[in-house]
């Protein structure tokens, strides 16, 4: 057994490959551009030649351990070198990527850098793979325009934009497999004696992704970035068979920007404790009335309610709501709201942000977008896709890089600011307010949001869901007491237009937000706003029973203080 | 998604996990013990208000870890390592004769737990073990209430019984799990893609070389208890050329071994392979296009194998009788083998005869990949005689009877009964030579100018990379109406009357009858020994490694079957030929070639 043991240590502290790098940086970038040279030219001798070219080439270098009540369930160390190719023929102005305005398939696949001939053999092939097809969308794109009215925007598909020079430098994967399963051990004993835990789940992930790209307009990029993450969710299930979850992560740009283990710990026991009040909370029935969303819960309001629909390329498809499209110059927001987005930042006050990039998927350099000013619609998110009144990219065409989607514009940092905030304390005096003058009990207080979906085409009522975590009723005594099964829906420009007032108490959401182009890492930074009314409705709620035996797991308080105090494991 | 993507990700999904090695005779065996104290809790206390407790528990642990290298042209191009657990859950409430199993309208089905500790903790083994159980018996008892209306609406419904009592078994590996280096894995993967760099006919290539070790430790309340030890090596290049007409012309190699120390002790024979396919890439770019035929089949080497494979092995096995709600769509039924009602039948001329032998590892120095010593279930592998001269004597079981066949054969492998290795043989042979000229004498009098001689179908993965619509709609006949597959032809030739062999592009085969197995006329007295993954029965495509890419990673091996065949001469067979609407050439040249 003891053999058995140091067996699997050993496998365990194995890091795994390295990967020697014949080609550095500099000449990856180089032969990207020689060979994205050599083909653009010798194509532009075809008939329908293509008037755009770009390669990416993206290295996933991760590492993952996952693990619950204390012990490691599963350990993943991956590398991944992916290419996608843009390649545009037509022109600008109606090019093979037109149908319908959504983005397209491109062309993408394994590909190595460690030398140079496999790596141009490969674009050589997707180059090749690339123009064929786009011959291939143009001629439809061509049929369908003769065969529909004209369209409502006349700005083209596509923008050029300035050519870039950048060298972001070369990161690489720390050894962190045996810290992290250290941690994933520690975070998740305090969950193992706890009867109303149901599951949990702890996940730590280091990940570095460089990334090379050049275009035809003659720009070479090369960034490099970190991410880091911890994952913590556990769920409970109340007596009716209400699923109840509680998620909490922390993100960092190396491993030593983690939070101490104190700090976890106490979240993960505050996490338990919270389970255990929810699962005993009332269910809270539909509900209209006033609310505050607490900072998080706020961000994930404005990127679901507000963000996704002022994303440019929306503001072209004739299939979606357009719901801002009209509003620009108007008011939207109370006129000490500010919002914008700013993928330069990766951190803000004090508060880590995840939805930073210094080039786009596009090659176009990340800048800060203000798109409402003192509560009025000043602009969009923009990619390369121009829309009318918009005629360059900001620097939001993102896609998930490993997906093969083509980039469209994105959310990346969203930062809400206020002007003259009210401390946290008066907006719930305020809330408190509002629910006297309409002769209620109680308000809401949306404290933790865990995601949601905004609806924003046509065919479907334009509305949103957000699914919160953490609720509980403000009651007029100054009681506070928790709720659950409650969903915060609405429509975007009513709610939107309740909002009264905000605090200063700013808390980030961090995450990735799926769309058209994929995943793509994103933040929202908001502080705890007032809406005066809003509305829910009920939440989901499975009818399967709890186990039917006990759990079978017999407390051990040794064991529990000796791994929530691990300062006396040197003594 | 390209090809090669597509390729990546099915290897990905095939190929699972494996492991570190737990001594099987400890004493002190905490997997087990957990396994054992669950299984008697819940089998004497498991219960809701009046329904039924569980009369069978199977719990089975797979856990390995696996190594996957992808390069390119002698260049990496990804990499993984992942070390895993899993838990399935087997649990059968009613009784052996009527139980919750075999029910179309089923809630449950194999559980597989994602969190199952990689660490020997008792406690948190017991916890997963507990809730896996608990999910499992609450949606038997579900599935045993409807399948009870469903056959309250049926009573004339023909079943046997659900469950077969079999002696008990016990097994312990002591194999020891050779470990892998993983950066001579990636250098070796490196070095034999590299054969293929520099070769401007090449437009893609993809070499993928896996490493995945994997402990099974199954154990029952029947008694059964057993723990096998696996690991393979696996090596799959694939590689892509155009023909001047723009036909796309795919074509790959494999090499499958116990160790990865027997693929770097020889990796100047594997990558001679390599250079030989990328011959025969280069020969099938100049290949004729046939554009329909009808006539005598010589089917060779390896693909002798894959056709037994194919049109035999998805017959192999029986298939119990599912109950479906009445009403409902009678999908199942048409996975029913209809060999079921051919025994004592003839079913392929009376000089060959079928053996399906697991328990044999090896023909001629060559290692079968389809031999094991337990099947899925805790039954011993054993050797069955399916086909005695010509007659079909017997089917593969699992512990599920059907009427008339109620004992396991062992062959439980992916969650029906399934091959191990097939041994095809015949007191009436004919030397090479010999066969081809009875080719000949048939192509003659069939009054036909040439014939087909067949050395390589299309596998599974050949058809998602090259998306071939022909064989993508012979694995759909398969799953909508239980037909045989026969996959498009990888390297046919067409055969002259002088005897000459030209090669041709691929042939589809038509739709394949149970009766035109009685069509084979002749036989090689040479046998060779093959290893072909296993895609083809409907069962598995079901249960196995599409469930698994549909759901995630799976738990086991991948599975194979050995195939031990000769050449075989078929009378007749109908064949389509592609289209002529090709992608055009690449009009920027390949790097190599400046």
């Amino acid at each position: 057994m003891k053999r058995f043991i140091l067996c699997l240590v050993l496998l365990l502290v194995w890091s795994g490959p390295t990967f020697a790098e014949e080609q550095d940086s500099e000449q990856i970038l180089e032969n990207m551009h020689d060979e994205l040279v050599r083909n653009f030219e010798i194509l532009q001798d075809e008939e329908k030649p293509p008037f755009y070219l770009s390669y990416e080439v993206v290295e996933d270098d991760a590492v993952q351990v996952i693990g619950s009540y204390g012990e490691v369930s599963g350990d993943v160390e991956f590398l991944n070198r992916v290419l996608t190719i843009d390649l545009r023929v037509g022109s600008p102005d109606l090019d093979n990527t037109h149908v319908d305005r959504t983005p397209q398939r491109v062309n993408f696949g394994s590909i190595s850098v460690e030398a140079e001939q496999p790596m141009k053999v490969a674009l050589w092939n997707a180059t090749n793979d690339s123009y064929r097809s786009a011959l291939s969308q143009l001629t439809q794109v061509e049929s369908e325009v003769q065969s529909t009215v004209e369209e409502e925007d006349q700005t083209g598909d596509f923008v050029a934009m300035p050519k870039e020079d950048h060298r972001g430098g070369s990161l690489e994967l720390t050894k962190v497999g045996e810290r992290f399963r250290e941690k994933v051990k520690r975070y998740g004993l305090p969950f193992k004696y706890e009867d109303h835990i149901r599951s949990n789940s702890i996940s730590i992930v280091g990940e570095i992704e460089t990334r090379w790209y050049v275009n035809s307009e003659g720009t070479k990029i090369s960034t490099s970035e970190a991410y880091y993450r911890i994952n913590i969710s556990a769920t409970t299930k109340a007596e009716d068979g209400m699923e109840l979850r509680r998620y909490i992560s922390y993100e960092a740009l190396s491993p030593e920007g983690f939070p101490k283990d104190d700090k976890v710990m106490t979240d993960v026991r505050a996490m338990i404790e919270e389970l255990e009040a929810l699962r005993n909370a009332p269910i809270v029935d539909p509900y209209t009335g006033p609310a505050i969303l607490g900072g998080r819960a706020a961000g994930v309001f404005f990127h679901e309610i507000l963000g996704h629909r002022l994303e440019g390329h929306r503001q072209k498809s004739v299939t979606d709501g357009q719901t801002f499209k009209s509003k620009l110059g108007e008011k939207i927001l109370p006129s000490n709201f500010t919002l914008y987005f700013d993928p330069t930042i990766r951190e803000y006050r004090g508060l880590t942000l995840w939805g930073f990039y210094d080039y786009d998927n596009q090659g176009v350099k990340a800048r800060r977008v203000d798109v409402i000013e003192n509560g009025v619609l000043k602009g969009f998110l923009m990619s390369r896709q121009p829309m009318e009144g918009f005629l360059e990219s900001n620097g939001h065409g993102r896609r998930q890089s490993t997906s093969g989607y083509g980039s469209v514009s994105r959310q990346s940092n969203l930062i809400v600011e206020i002007e003259n905030p009210v401390s946290a304390d008066e907006l719930k005096e305020m809330l408190l307010e509002r629910v006297r003058e309409q002769g209620r009990e109680f308000g809401l207080y949306f404290e933790d949001i865990q995601g949601g979906f905004a609806l924003t085409g046509r065919t479907m009522p334009n509305a949103f869901n957000v699914q919160p975590l953490v609720v509980y009723r403000l009651y007029i005594d100054g009681r506070q007491e928790y709720v659950r099964g409650v969903n915060l829906i609405g429509t975007p420009l009513t709610t939107m237009s309740r909002i009264e007032a905000g605090a200063s108490d700013y808390d980030t959401f961090n995450g990735y937000c799926g769309a058209e182009s994929g995943n793509v890492p994103v933040s929202a930074v908001a502080p705890s706003i007032l809406i005066s009314q809003i509305e829910t409705q009920k939440a989901t709620v499975s009818r399967a029973k709890p186990p039917i035996l006990p759990t079978p797991v017999e407390r051990d308080d040794d064991e529990v203080s000796f791994h929530q105090h691990p300062h006396i494991h040197g003594e | 998604m390209t090809p090669l993507k597509k390729f990546a990700i099915f290897l990905a999904v095939v190929f699972t996990y494996g492991l570190f090695g737990q001594s099987p005779e400890d004493s002190d065996d905490v997997l087990v013990r957990a396994l054992e104290d669950e299984m008697h809790r819940s089998l004497t206390e498991l219960q809701i208000d009046e329904e039924p407790k569980p009369y069978f528990i199977a719990y089975t642990v797979n856990e390995g870890s696996m190594n996957i290298v992808q390069s390119i042209l002698g260049a990496t191009a990804g990499a993984s390592q992942r070390s895993s657990r899993n838990l399935n859950v087997a649990l059968r409430v009613g009784s052996r004769e009527l139980d919750n199993t075999n029910y179309a309208g089923s809630t449950g089905g194999p559980s597989s737990a994602g969190s199952f500790p990689l660490t020997d903790s008792y406690d948190e083994l017991r916890r997963v073990i507990w809730m896996r159980t608990d999910e499992q018996y609450k949606a038997a008892v579900s599935s045993l209430s409807g399948k009870k209306a469903a056959l309250e609406q049926q009573p004339n419904l023909e079943r046997a019984n659900d469950f077969n009592v079999e002696e008990p078994f016990e097994y312990v590996s002591d194999t020891p799990v050779p470990a892998v280096d993983t950066e001579r894995l990636t250098a070796f993967a490196n070095e034999v893609s590299a054969v293929m760099q520099g070769n401007p006919d090449l437009q893609q290539t993809l070499t993928v070389v896996s490493y995945i070790t994997n402990t099974r430790t199954y154990i029952d309340s029947d008694g059964n208890f057993n723990r096998q030890v696996s690991s393979l090596c696996s090596l799959r290049s694939q590689a892509t050329a155009q023909a001047d007409d723009g036909a796309m012309i795919h074509d790959y190699t494999t090499a499958y071994a116990s160790s990865c120390e027997e693929f770097f002790d020889n990796v100047e024979e594997i990558k001679q392979r390599h250079e030989e396919l990328v011959a025969s890439l280069r020969e099938f770019t100049s290949a004729e296009h046939v554009r329909a035929y009808t006539g005598p089949v010589l089917i060779t080497d390896e693909a002798s194998a894959s056709f037994f494979a194919q049109v035999f092995a998805t017959r192999a096995g029986a298939t119990p009788t599912q109950v479906n709600d009445p009403g409902g769509a009678d999908l199942f039924a048409r996975f029913r083998n209809s060999f079921m009602d051919k025994i004592g039948g003839r079913v392929m001329p009376s000089f060959i005869s079928v053996v399906n032998d697991p328990t044999v590892s090896e023909f001629e120095g060559k290692k079968l990949f389809g031999s094991y010593v337990v099947d899925i279930e805790g039954v011993p592998a054993s050797r069955t005689e399916l086909v005695k001269d010509g007659q079909l004597q017997a089917l593969l079981m699992t512990r599920s009877p059907v009427p008339e066949l109620d004992k396991s054969t062992g062959s439980n492998r992916e969650g029906a009964a399934m091959p191990g290795n097939l041994f095809i043989s015949s007191n009436d042979s004919v030397s090479d030579e010999e066969l081809k000229e009875e080719l000949l004498t048939w192509i003659e009098d069939s009054g036909s100018d040439f014939g087909i001689v067949i050395k390589r179908f299309q596998d599974l993965e050949s058809v998602v990379v090259a998306s071939s619509f022909d064989g993508i709609r012979a694995l759909s006949s398969t799953l909508m109406d239980g037909g045989i597959v026969i996959f498009p032809t990888m390297r046919a030739y067409k055969v002259n009357l002088d005897g000459s062999e030209v090669p041709i592009r691929t042939l589809s085969p038509s739709s394949f009858a149970d009766s035109q197995l009685r069509d084979i006329v002749a036989v090689s007295d040479t046998r060779r020994a093959y290893n072909v993954s296993q895609s083809f029965a409907p069962a598995t495509f079901m249960s196995g490694w599409l469930g698994a890419a549909l759901g995630g990673f799976g738990p086991g091996s991948p599975s194979f079957i050995g195939v031990v065949a000769p050449s075989i001469l078929l009378e007749e067979m109908e064949f389509q030929g592609g289209g002529t609407g090709h992608p055009r050439l690449p009009i920027v040249s390949h790097p190599a070639s400046d």
